[in-house]
């Protein structure tokens, strides 16, 4: 009776996930059930346990940007940012074990917030997805799946790694499981010296700081048919903050405090009929300061930023056919300097997915989501994919989708002067009042785009994606993949000049100004033969603003000098390079020697080919004439070593070449050493 | 019969001037000019305004001048032209009907001067945004980084001179340096433009 009842329960499923994914990857982000990753039509690609292990990694973002066509990129703000088929952080969602992160610095979540010490695997859809995640996952998802123990019994995982700039990561993972009960918890502590690139003035690129993650994992089955799992996790940093103002250097303290709690009740009627009610709640805050040199607080930041979701969801599973609805509500709020009032949002939503499999070799999913917000129109978001195998070996792989992102609270409630630089940007809801008053005490010199244009509502940033596939596994041994992708976003928000005031600041608002696509093919190979495994990835991209396209073809022309006269010419289309920070070519490859349980080599080499910062010659577009950052290489090498059953060691160097660019490129710091001591009790 | 004569004159009239228009090509060259020295000047940092010399220039004469049959002058970023009202006491005396409007294109790309976009420097401002560059929605540019200014590409000073005549210009660049280092005091106001100057008042290039 038990175990039939037991036939489709989590921990059953679990079990088939570990003995499947020794055959074959098991993924369930794409589709918010488990889906064997060869049967999915949807572009996923998930990064193992051992993947993460054998790279040494302390942070998501030494692990992610060695996936192909995933690259980070360093922010306005210091932190990194994610770009996937072209799309950047602020279009890509990151979840934990299902839920999203929140705390966006100008639209990207900050990758060395996460440890990856206690995740099991991490999978990455690509392309739009927001028919089931709803808004800013428009370039795709990002999943990370937290370790649990599947035997009964204790494991005790302790690592201690050293490295370059004095950075010490110590960690602790404890997973237990007896019969109902199932309890994995974890530290993470991680402190480094940061890193100078730049030594003619009194800034460091990275300050010093400190982290550190708790985070736990529980699961208890009431019964066979009641199961109840909770996370939390618990995310502190304190960071040197520190700003040079006519040349003296200020210094002060950033801090980041982040938790999130996450429990649901799921519900097994029986083998075809499931439910699990689900509630996440998560705030993020932070505080940065200066003190003056009497220790006075003078430059005081705050961001406190709270989210309450919860969910129902329904999972139907017949022969052929699964479905799954869902219905939920999001409140969400925000508070921080520089806002003209508190930014509170709530949302409902509804989404149905259906997957079918026909004739034995076609696989369909379709779904569908419908996003009502408190204060913002609604948004249907749409996917459609179908997956045939031709034969055993050839499978054909096709979706679309769109996607959305509602203007974010900084693009809407923003009220910000930088009194350093002069400049003056308002968020679109507040922006016409503010211009007015303005305008009425007489401190504006020149309107570029009238008041009225801004008196309403920006709309939403919209997407269409387009993947077209194949799978080729030629041998057991040799398998390829390729994919051809298109993104059109629309109605792009950017800021643009609205008026100069009277002492030559610019005033700043935002607008749906441009149309975007980002197109490309991703290829990846992957050989495996006796004890190596290689693995060789490349993304061609383009990325281009048609707005910009359609001005050259239309003769509205963009114009640039000629280096050695300063004569001004007009571009040609083949002058336009595309947008900002993308690189046309991308490529990494990756090899792994196992030798019989003792000893894992590993090296990994990523390539990014040349791209443009910013316009240079002044013409607003990025052409063939800026200046471009150049393409370079970073070479990792990592050697594992076994010591016996429950001890080993790594050591290894990142960046091997030592690559840096201190103008452009403020998160490579350079060659890294490290090791790392690993204990295992079970 | 006064009538027709008055007519037979004035065809006579059209008929030579067009003629005179279709030798006019010859007229009107390229001319390129090195680093007009601009300066003298000072920037307020409390509200980022001008003062100092404004440095006259002459079409006609093809330099500086120092009288009162002035074209455009400069002084740092700021460029005025002799028609119009002073927006400021410190300006050149104006004593003519100079008006100027910013096209965009490249310089052979203009080939006729659009009347109805002459602007005259008005009693707020000059007819050419004065603001540094920083809203860029002028001649010139300003990095806020480098803070380096520099004429945006494609962007044609079109002129009306003192005296009714035309020009166009283009202003190639702001230093007298190669690699100007504003941070270090190297603050620029050298001006090397080209123009073309229509001596015989039509409007055509």
């Amino acid at each position: 009776m038990l175990s039939s009842f037991f036939s489709f329960s989590q921990n059953q499923e679990d079990s088939i996930i570990i003995i499947n994914s020794k055959l074959k990857e098991i993924t369930i982000s794409a589709t918010k059930s488990s889906i064997s990753l060869d049967n999915l039509p949807i572009p996923t690609s998930v990064i193992t346990e051992k993947e993460i292990s054998v790279t040494s990694a302390s942070k998501l973002d030494e692990v992610i940007t060695k996936e192909t066509g995933i690259i980070s990129v360093p922010t306005r703000t210091g932190t990194e940012g994610l770009q996937i088929q072209g799309l950047d952080a602020s279009y890509i969602t990151i979840l934990i074990d299902g839920s999203p992160l929140i705390g966006r610095s100008f639209g990207s979540l900050d990758l060395n917030r996460i440890s990856v010490e206690n995740i099991e695997r991490i999978e990455i859809i690509k392309g739009a997805s927001s028919s089931l995640y709803g808004s800013n996952a428009l370039g795709g998802v990002i999943n990370l799946i937290t370790k649990k123990q599947i035997e009964d019994g204790y494991k005790i995982n302790l690592a201690l790694k050293y490295s370059s700039h004095n950075t010490v990561n110590p960690n602790i993972l404890y997973q237990y499981k007896r019969g109902k009960l199932n309890l994995s918890n974890s530290f993470d502590f991680y402190k480094t010296d940061g890193y100078d690139l730049i030594n003619s003035d009194l800034l460091k690129t990275v300050n010093p700081f400190n982290n550190y993650t708790f985070s736990t994992k529980l699961q208890y089955g009431f019964s066979e048919k009641f199961i109840l799992n909770s996370n939390a996790r618990y995310f502190n940093q304190n960071q040197l903050y520190t700003n040079e103002k006519l040349s003296t250097l200020y210094e002060g303290e950033s801090l980041i405090n982040e938790w999130n709690f996450r429990t649901s009740l799921q519900y097994f009627l029986n083998s075809k009929f499931s439910q699990e009610l689900e509630i996440y709640v998560t705030n993020y805050n932070t505080d940065e300061f200066l003190l003056d040199s009497n220790d006075m607080v003078f430059d005081d930041n705050f961001y406190n930023h709270t989210l309450i979701q919860s969910e129902f969801k329904m999972n139907i599973s017949l022969n052929s056919a699964k479905g799954i609805i869902g219905v939920g509500g999001i409140k969400e709020q925000l508070d921080r300097k520089d806002f003209y009032d508190m930014a509170i949002q709530d949302l409902k939503f509804i989404y149905a997915q259906l997957e079918v499999t026909t004739f034995d070799n076609i696989n369909i999913i379709a779904g569908t989501r419908f996003d009502h917000y408190s204060n913002y129109s609604p948004e249907i978001s749409n996917k459609l994919a179908l997956g045939i195998s031709l034969s055993d070996d050839i499978i054909i792989n096709s979706s679309i989708g769109s996607g959305y992102k509602v203007p974010d609270f900084r693009q809407r409630y923003f009220d910000f002067t930088n009194s350093t630089i002069g400049y003056t940007v308002l968020g679109r809801d507040v922006a016409f009042d503010r211009l007015i008053s303005m305008e009425y005490d007489g401190i504006i010199q020149e309107i570029f785009i009238p008041f009225s244009e801004i008196n309403s509502n920006l709309k939403s940033e919209t997407s269409v994606n387009l993947n077209i596939g194949a799978r080729y596994n030629l041998s057991k041994k040799l398998n390829f993949n390729v994919n051809f992708f298109n993104n059109k976003v629309n109605n792009l928000i950017e800021w643009q000049l609205v008026a100069l005031s009277e002492n030559n600041t610019n005033i700043y608002s935002y607008f749906n100004i441009n149309e975007v696509e980002t197109k490309g093919i991703e290829f990846n190979t992957q050989y495996k033969i006796d004890c190596w495994e290689i693995k060789l990835g490349y993304q061609l991209l383009y990325a281009l603003d048609a707005k910009v396209l359609n001005n050259i073809d239309q003769d509205t022309s963009y114009f640039a000098r000629d280096p050695q006269t300063q004569i001004s010419f007009k571009l040609n289309k083949d002058d336009y390079f595309g947008l900002f920070n993308r690189s046309r070519h991308t490529a990494n490859v990756k090899i792994n020697y196992q030798l019989n349980d003792k000893l894992n080599i590993n090296t990994i080499i990523n390539y990014r080919s040349k791209y443009g910062l910013n316009d240079s010659n002044g013409n607003n577009i990025l052409d063939s004439y800026d200046r471009f950052v150049d393409g370079y290489c970073l070479w990792d090498i990592g050697i594992t070593q076994n010591i016996n059953s429950f001890q080993s060691f790594q050591v290894g160097i990142k960046n091997v070449l030592g690559f840096t660019n201190p103008e452009y490129i403020s998160n490579i710091s350079g060659r890294l050493y490290y090791i790392n001591l690993k204990i295992n009790l079970t | 019969m006064k009538y027709i004569f008055l007519f037979f004159i004035l065809n006579l009239f059209i008929f030579t001037s067009c003629e005179e228009i279709l030798n006019e090509d010859v007229m009107s060259e390229n001319v390129l000019f090195v680093e007009l020295n601009a300066s003298q000047y000072i920037v307020n940092p409390l509200d980022s305004s001008l003062t100092g010399k404004y440095e006259r220039f002459s079409f006609s004469e093809g330099d500086t001048v120092n009288h009162d049959d002035w074209d455009v002058a400069f002084r740092g970023s700021t460029i005025i032209v002799n028609g119009g009202v002073n927006s400021s006491a410190d300006q050149p005396n104006r004593s003519g009907s100079a008006a100027v409007y910013i096209a965009n294109g490249i310089m052979s790309d203009i080939k006729i001067v659009d009347v109805n976009k002459l602007i005259e420097d008005g009693a707020t401002r000059p007819a050419i945004i004065d603001d540094l560059g920083i809203s860029g929605q002028g001649w010139a540019s300003y990095n806020q980084e480098s803070h380096v200014l520099s004429p945006i590409a494609g962007k044609i000073l079109v002129f009306r001179t003192h005296d009714n005549k035309y020009a166009k210009m283009e202003i190639l660049y702001y230093y007298d340096s190669e690699d100007p280092q504003p941070s270090q005091g190297d603050f620029g106001g050298f001006y090397t433009f080209n123009y073309v100057y229509q001596s015989n008042g039509t409007i055509n290039f």
